[in-house]
């Protein structure tokens, strides 16, 4: 029941958003018809080319035909170059993806070892200075991280590439290579919004009674937080962490164009660029579902996490 | 590569004994915090791998042009965006004649031609050799069939189907013998069919043009990844002297700070113009050479002469007084560009120094914006978002504030926004903008241009020249319209855009100077390696 509910409020998310994206994405100023003819366009071959695009029709039209298509299950044709899209969408999604999986995880690799050290010693100057290394942190824009890493490790030492993409299937070591410098810049802009939540979510379970007991029969301070603190934590974490993936493919559109990546971030300012709305639509609604499909996993996923929801209904409640 | 792997496994070895020794709390801790420093490690390693690659036999060159526009079609014909000649025309696509580096025409696919005394009929005799990628003959059938597109596929730019214009009817004298005639004598209609209106296709590939161009070049399109590269390689049937390349790889970088560090870093071979002339001194060292050129493209200040204000002669000339042009281009591009006075490039064979024109002069701007009558004056100065547009507003804002004309700046992302709101609309009064296109000084004699600028006396002088007998009495006329446009200020001329390119030291035969659409790399040659 509450599956069916989750997923009712998924599909109706869907319909609204995909209402909104279209009537946003077909505000922008400018044409497509003024790409394609460029700096030499004339009024007359403007309006001609736009009449032969169809680019005239009432914009309620031109919605129904874009869903209409992507209800068939197809991936609207590429208004400029009349391609299919759906195979070089599919490909860069793949390469964000790997990126934000990598981030995510620079993310969180940073984030919680600090935020439980911030946690754990929040009454010492450590702890302080963690905290206010995350505050910092956060305040740095990514775009600056990449640069100065670009120049740092790709320039100046030549540890990794300093930018570019290649496929796995080519070269993995190249594969991974090339994604570390992106990963760390998306990751460590990420990890210093982490380390609040993750801070907070230790401090409640610091001061939780069967916390203090765990330390009282005699657990280690680290092997208390390691053994009962995480697990606990772990709940709030998954919901903060499944919010970040949007921002971390929002983020990731500024990290593939510092870094020359062909993810799905460049694709979009590109189409947005070239008034390719029918593709642009597509990325962008593509985007929101993928946002709330990721919450949809993390509402259900709390049962797997915590046996108490898991156990909530068999007891009656 | 055997060594490092043995060594990563004792690294392994030896992490998963610090987990079981320091952390007797539990299995979870162990084994995961050893899978972590055994994943971390081997990660780093596989990354450190990459550092060392093996040897083998010297390859031919596969050289990586770095770009900053990518095209959305490769259909030069039906399709603007200088980003598809930049990468195809001559490489891919071969004219019967073409610009060379120093602005001339030179043989390609018509080994010579003959102009009848009227200049009316033009005869081209072909490379008797030439023939396409696909191993089909360049003759005389392809080559109409292909002019003959230009002018009735409803597709084709209309630009382009306007430089056919003069043409009355075509004819294949022989297998490798074209003639042309024209309606009437036409001095810019060869160095019109020398650029995209001009390009020779493989007859079977018009219809895919759009995405798999077929020409007679020295390369051959490999793989195209629509706004990321075009991939070119050596095209082995070529039918002239062919390159020595293995190819070029047209690569895209939306940041021109990218597009450095991958030059610095060695992924790059070749910029194809620095976006930034400040960061030239970067490629300062022996491993870089740098070409300084000129191309085609002048930056103009336009004025919207339908604007109220703007038809008036002598704000036109106030304006064109109070810009500091040679401290504008010092400040903005690095003091990199000529200076020109009109819209002509000093490639161009009717080129004369009018730079010194409009010297700066804010009193004499204050007097003659008193003597036009108009007070109050605020323009809106309407701009793309392209790398020399909004540094050079800024200055020419200011400047104008101290002679009294308020100027308004917009930013309009370029092309969709800027293109419809400036050409189209005309919502404008001015806007900075450069011309890349050769010889596009016959926009000024076009009153439906978007400057909206009408003067005869220009429209007579262009359209003489373009029937003149002899070239000298062209150049004559062409001079004399530059000097008519100058005097009429129908523009402020900023700077030329410079052409920059910047090679790895080893690489050759790429030119200075950017004449034609071209980034001409059929005469670029690399050392294997």
């Amino acid at each position: 029941m509450r599956t069916l509910k989750l997923l009712g409020n998924f599909l109706i998310c869907l319909a609204v958003a995909s209402v909104v994206v279209f009537a946003v994405v077909n505000l922008l100023p400018g044409d497509i018809a003024g790409v394609i003819l460029g700096p030499n366009a004339s009024p007359e071959s403007v309006a001609a080319l736009r009449e032969r695009m169809g680019l005239d029709e009432p914009l309620v039209m031109r919605y129904v035909t874009w869903m209409g298509t992507l209800l068939s299950g197809h991936v609207p044709r590429s208004a400029l170059s009349g391609a299919p899209v759906g195979a070089d969408i599919a490909g860069r999604f793949a390469v964000t993806g790997w990126l934000v999986f990598f981030g995510m995880g620079v993310a969180i690799c940073l984030a919680l070892p600090m935020g439980a050290w911030a946690a754990l010693n929040r009454h010492r100057p450590s702890g302080w200075l963690v905290s206010g290394f995350a505050q910092f942190g956060m305040a740095i824009p990514a775009f600056m991280v990449g640069i100065c890493l670009t120049i740092i490790f790709g320039v100046k030492l030549r540890w990794f590439p300093a930018n570019g993409y290649v496929e796995a299937s080519t070269s993995v070591t190249g594969w991974l290579s090339h994604l570390v410098l992106p990963s760390i810049t998306l990751g460590a802009v990420q990890g210093a919004i982490l380390v609040r939540y993750v801070r907070s979510a230790f401090v409640d379970v610091l001061r939780t009674d069967w916390f203090r007991t765990a330390r009282s029969v005699g657990w280690r301070r680290w092997a208390a937080v390691w053994r009962h603190g995480l697990r606990n934590t772990a709940l709030q974490l998954v919901t903060v962490v499944g919010l970040q993936v949007g921002s971390l493919f929002a983020g990731a559109i500024v990290v593939e164009s510092v870094f020359a990546i062909r993810g799905i971030g460049t694709y979009l300012l590109q189409n947005v660029s070239n008034r390719d709305l029918p593709v642009v639509s597509t990325i962008v609604l593509m985007l929101v579902a993928l946002v709330l499909v990721v919450n949809l996993l993390v509402d259900l996923s709390y049962g797997f996490i915590d046996p108490r929801l898991r156990n909530r209904r068999r007891l009656g409640r | 590569m055997l060594c490092l792997h043995s060594s990563t496994g004792a690294l392994v070895d030896r992490a998963l004994d610090s987990g079981a020794t320091y952390n007797p709390y539990g299995r979870i801790m162990r084994t995961t915090a050893a899978r972590v420093v055994a994943a971390t490690i081997s990660a780093v390693l596989t990354v450190v791998l990459t550092a060392c690659g093996g040897t083998s036999a010297p390859a031919d060159r596969q050289l990586v042009v770095g770009v900053s526009t990518s095209p959305s079609s490769l259909d030069p014909t039906t399709a603007d965006g200088a980003a598809i000649s930049q990468a195809l025309l001559y490489n891919v696509y071969e004219t019967l004649v073409k610009i060379n580096d120093t602005g001339d025409i030179v043989p390609l696919l018509a080994k010579e031609w003959s102009v009848s005394p009227d200049g009316t009929s033009y005869t081209f005799e072909l490379q008797p050799r030439a023939t396409f990628a696909s191993g089909a003959p360049v003759d005389s059938h392809a080559v109409i069939a292909s002019l003959q597109r230009i002018i009735d596929d409803p597709a084709v730019l209309p630009i382009l189907k306007k430089k056919m214009e003069p043409v009355s009817s075509m004819t294949a004298v022989d297998a490798d013998t074209v003639q042309v005639q024209l309606n009437q004598p036409s001095n810019s209609w060869l160095f019109d069919i020398a650029e995209r209106a001009g390009i020779i296709m493989d007859p079977n590939s018009h219809a895919n043009a759009a995405s798999q161009p077929q020409g007679s070049g020295p390369f051959r399109l490999d793989n195209w990844t629509q706004g990321d590269e075009i991939k070119l390689v050596r095209n082995s049937s070529y039918w002239g002297t062919g390159t020595k390349l293995a190819g070029i790889t047209f690569r895209k970088y939306a940041d021109p700070n990218a597009m450095n560090a991958a030059m610095l870093s060695g992924e790059l071979d070749i910029i194809s113009n620095v976006a930034a002339p400040e960061a030239l001194s970067q490629f300062s060292d022996k491993r870089f050479t740098v070409l300084e050129g000129t191309s085609t493209g002048e930056i103009i200040l336009a004025y919207n002469h339908a604007s109220p204000a703007l038809s008036n002669l002598q704000v036109r000339q106030a304006i064109n007084y109070a810009i500091d042009r040679k401290a504008l281009r010092d400040s903005v591009w690095a003091g990199k560009g000529e200076l020109i006075g009109s819209m002509v490039a000093p490639t161009d064979p009717w080129y004369q120094d009018l730079s010194g024109e409009y010297p700066y002069d804010p009193a004499k701007a204050r007097e003659l914006l008193a003597a036009s009558g108009i007070t109050d004056l605020n323009l809106r100065l309407r701009i793309p978002t392209l790398p020399y547009a909004p540094g050079a507003a800024s200055y020419i804002t200011s400047q104008l504030a101290e002679v009294g004309i308020t100027a308004t700046v917009d930013q309009l992302e370029f092309p969709a926004t800027w293109v419809q709101t400036v050409m189209v609309e005309r919502n404008y009064d001015m806007t900075i903008i450069s011309h890349t296109e050769s010889r596009d000084i016959a926009n000024f004699a076009n009153p439906g241009y978007y400057w909206n600028y009408n003067n005869t006396a220009v429209q007579e002088s262009i359209a003489a020249a373009n029937v003149a007998p002899t070239t000298a009495e062209r150049d004559q006329l062409m001079a004399q319209a530059a000097k008519l446009i100058s005097d009429d200020a129908a523009a402020d001329f900023l700077w030329l855009l410079p052409n920059l390119v910047v090679t790895t030291s080893d690489v050759t035969g790429v030119g200075a100077n950017a004449v034609s659409l071209s980034f001409d790399m059929t005469a670029a040659a690399a050392p294997p390696k």
